[in-house]
């Protein structure tokens, strides 16, 4: 069984039985969150509606914390026909936490810092053992090690390119340059790794069988365990580990506020942890709170803070709900809440199914109309806008300001037709919120990268008009914030200040 | 078009979510809420069970920081989240999180009373006994 499906039992059990069986909590599932509804500028809950039935859910809170995970399928991804949807991070997790935040006019932080892994090809399955724990190398068609062969490239990326372990998107930018000079396909050499670790064995017939048995137990293990869809496809082209190799590949973007990406909102900091010089820009009462008021972040929901991946991801849902809390002792108050606001909220989220109803009869294939889209077809527009202008797959994870300008415009008349989007039942007006979150994430996205002139995180994006590191101008969080009011989006940097000592050159070669 | 039923729930915390992070936000919560006399709302697309990335597989438990034992430190651990994101990040948060990882209801920086002195020791007997 796969680890997480197991152990995330035990949590979700222990946060239910915390809610239920004390009394404090109510739960409901099976019920798809829109977006916010405001008092003013305080955040007063979340309107949604059931999956299940044709239920349209209020939510009026004194705080609301958002943790709905992080976006993948803005981009176009690598399995777009048979296997459509594989992809690395969870197709489920389309942006909720992104535009609720976004629509309720928080400023978002590191929109620009996409994150792609580096996976065995077309099934995800994780490198993380084979680069580790098995020493495997990653080799290109002409058996050259680009981590090797490509360090060089490492000292063009300032101090960044000198730190050990190297960088997650340096890492990747080496095995791109190879495949973009037409060296693929690279190789994880998992024949030659288990080769080795069995070689110390080759005196002992009976101890070498042994351990390859061990060692190939292993290997299928680690992907049984996290990605079976990986162990499915080396099984369907029966490929053995220990006979050939498995060929690797940078994945889709994705939007994460946890492992190597960084998007997500920009929230308040403990206040314990700030120095003089770093309080008045990061702490401004609450930890975890967004720059709206009685709104909270955690998860892939908050950004500028990495590596968390599931552990701290559940640590910071902790910190945030215990600082949530504290903001409603102090802000004891129901936010009022428009009654004419809610009916034209629960308008624009049936929409969808207005539409359909009022245009299925002008075709005879409820997929093509006239007057409307559906949201598959939605998602595909979504996706080659951003694959091509934005640097998806296709263009080599490469863009610039021209063709990120047009990517604006083409957003601009998607979101216009959003409008028309179309829902025959309750699963499809799911689908149409999912796609419009995305769209909303792939803006935020697009906006950033503009603003941002420099390439800074080689292997997730270069834009090739502005294709150097400037540490002088640009070692800045660039932060963005939709105006609700005005319909527009506001774009700024905010300063990066240290709160432990900055490490000194040797500290940082010495890793 | 089908009628649709508007359904009005009030409360005092509203969770949006059902993955690790809002998981950890329902205990966390549900605590202080007991204490306080609030109530805590949780809304999940799907089911709690198998919300969020970790149960689709992506259940990385990594780069344990090894506090106790004095394997890094709090500064090791930032150093290293910042250079991997190219010098861009957010300290405080980080270092925030860090310390509160493994195992997820030990003592930890979020075990302090947000309402003045509570005890450490209590804490962390009331945080065993809810995991």
């Amino acid at each position: 069984m796969i680890n997480g499906e197991s152990y995330k039992v035990v949590v979700a059990e222990a946060a239910k039985n915390a809610l239920l069986a004390s009394g404090v909590g109510e739960i409901f599932e099976r019920v798809f969150i829109v977006g916010p509804i405001m008092d003013g500028e305080r955040c007063a809950g979340a309107v949604g509606f059931s999956v299940r039935e044709n239920k349209f859910y209020v939510f009026k809170a004194k705080a609301t914390l958002v943790a709905m995970g992080g976006a993948v399928h803005v981009f176009k991804p690598r399995s777009s026909g048979e296997g459509m949807g594989r992809a690395w991070y969870p197709p489920w997790n389309s942006g909720s936490s992104a535009y609720f935040t976004i629509r309720a006019g928080a400023e978002m932080t590191c929109q620009e810092v996409r994150f792609i892994p580096v996976r065995f090809k077309d099934a995800y399955g994780p490198v993380g053992a084979w680069f580790l724990l098995f020493k495997s190398r990653a080799t290109n068609s002409e058996g050259g090690d680009y981590m090797v062969e490509r360090r060089p490239e490492l000292g063009n990326w300032g101090p960044y390119g000198r730190v050990k372990p190297v960088p997650a998107n340096l890492r990747n930018y080496l095995g791109m340059l190879d495949v973009m000079d037409g060296k693929g396909p690279i190789y994880m050499r998992t024949e030659e790794a288990l080769g080795k670790i069995a070689d110390t064995y080759k005196d002992d017939p009976k101890a070498y069988k042994k351990k390859m048995k061990e060692l190939e137990s292993e290997a299928w293990e680690d992907f049984l365990d996290m990605t079976i869809s990986q162990a499915i496809l080396w099984a369907s082209t029966n490929l053995q580990p220990e006979e050939k190799g498995s060929e690797i590949a940078a994945a889709e973007p994705y939007f994460i506020g946890s492992h190597s990406g960084a998007s997500g909102a920009w929230v308040s900091g403990p206040a314990d942890l700030q120095t003089k010089d770093t309080a008045p820009d990061y702490f401004w009462g609450y930890p975890n709170m967004s720059t709206v008021k009685g709104l909270f972040c955690a998860g892939d929901a908050s950004g500028a803070s990495s590596h968390k991946f599931s552990s701290g991801s559940h640590a910071e849902g902790r910190i945030a709900a215990k600082s949530a809390i504290k903001f409603i002792v102090e802000n004891n108050s129901l936010p009022a809440v428009d009654a004419a606001s809610i009916e034209s909220l629960k308008a624009e989220i049936l929409r969808p199914m207005e539409n359909y109803e009022q245009h299925k009869n002008a075709t005879t294939d409820p997929e093509i109309n006239p007057n409307y889209l559906k949201p598959r077809m939605f998602m595909f527009r979504l996706q080659k806008i951003m694959d091509e202008y934005a640097g998806g797959i296709t263009s080599q994870f490469k863009t610039n300001g021209p063709l990120l300008t047009k990517a604006l415009e083409l957003l601009a008349f998607l979101r216009e037709d959003s409008q028309k989007l179309a829902a025959a039942d309750l699963h499809e007006l799911m689908r149409c919120w999912e796609n419009t979150h995305r769209m909303w994430q792939a803006e935020a996205h697009v906006r950033t990268m503009l603003f941002r002139e420099e390439t800074r995180w080689p292997g997730y994006y270069f834009r090739a008009d502005k294709p150097k590191l400037d540490e002088e101008k640009w070692h800045v969080f660039a932060n963005c914030r939709f105006d609700p009011k005005a319909d527009a989006w506001e774009m700024r940097t905010r300063p990066m200040k240290h709160v432990f000592p900055q490490p000194q050159e040797h500290e940082m070669l010495g890793g | 078009m089908p009628n649709f039923e508007t359904v009005t729930v009030e409360t005092d915390l509203l969770i949006l979510g059902g993955g690790m992070a809002a998981c950890g936000a329902a205990v966390e919560a549900a605590y202080w809420a007991k204490q306080q006399g609030l109530k805590v709302t949780l809304v999940d697309k799907a089911a709690v069970d198998r919300s969020g990335a970790v149960a689709m597989g992506l259940s990385a438990i990594n780069q344990y920081v090894g506090l106790k034992d004095g394997v890094n430190t709090v500064k090791d651990y930032v150093d290293y989240v910042r250079s991997d994101l190219m010098g861009i990040t957010r300290e405080d948060l980080v270092a925030n999180i860090a310390p509160t990882w493994i195992p997820p209801y030990t003592c930890s920086r979020s075990g302090a009373s947000p309402f003045g002195k509570t005890s450490k020791a209590t804490l962390c007997t009331r945080a065993a006994g809810s995991s």
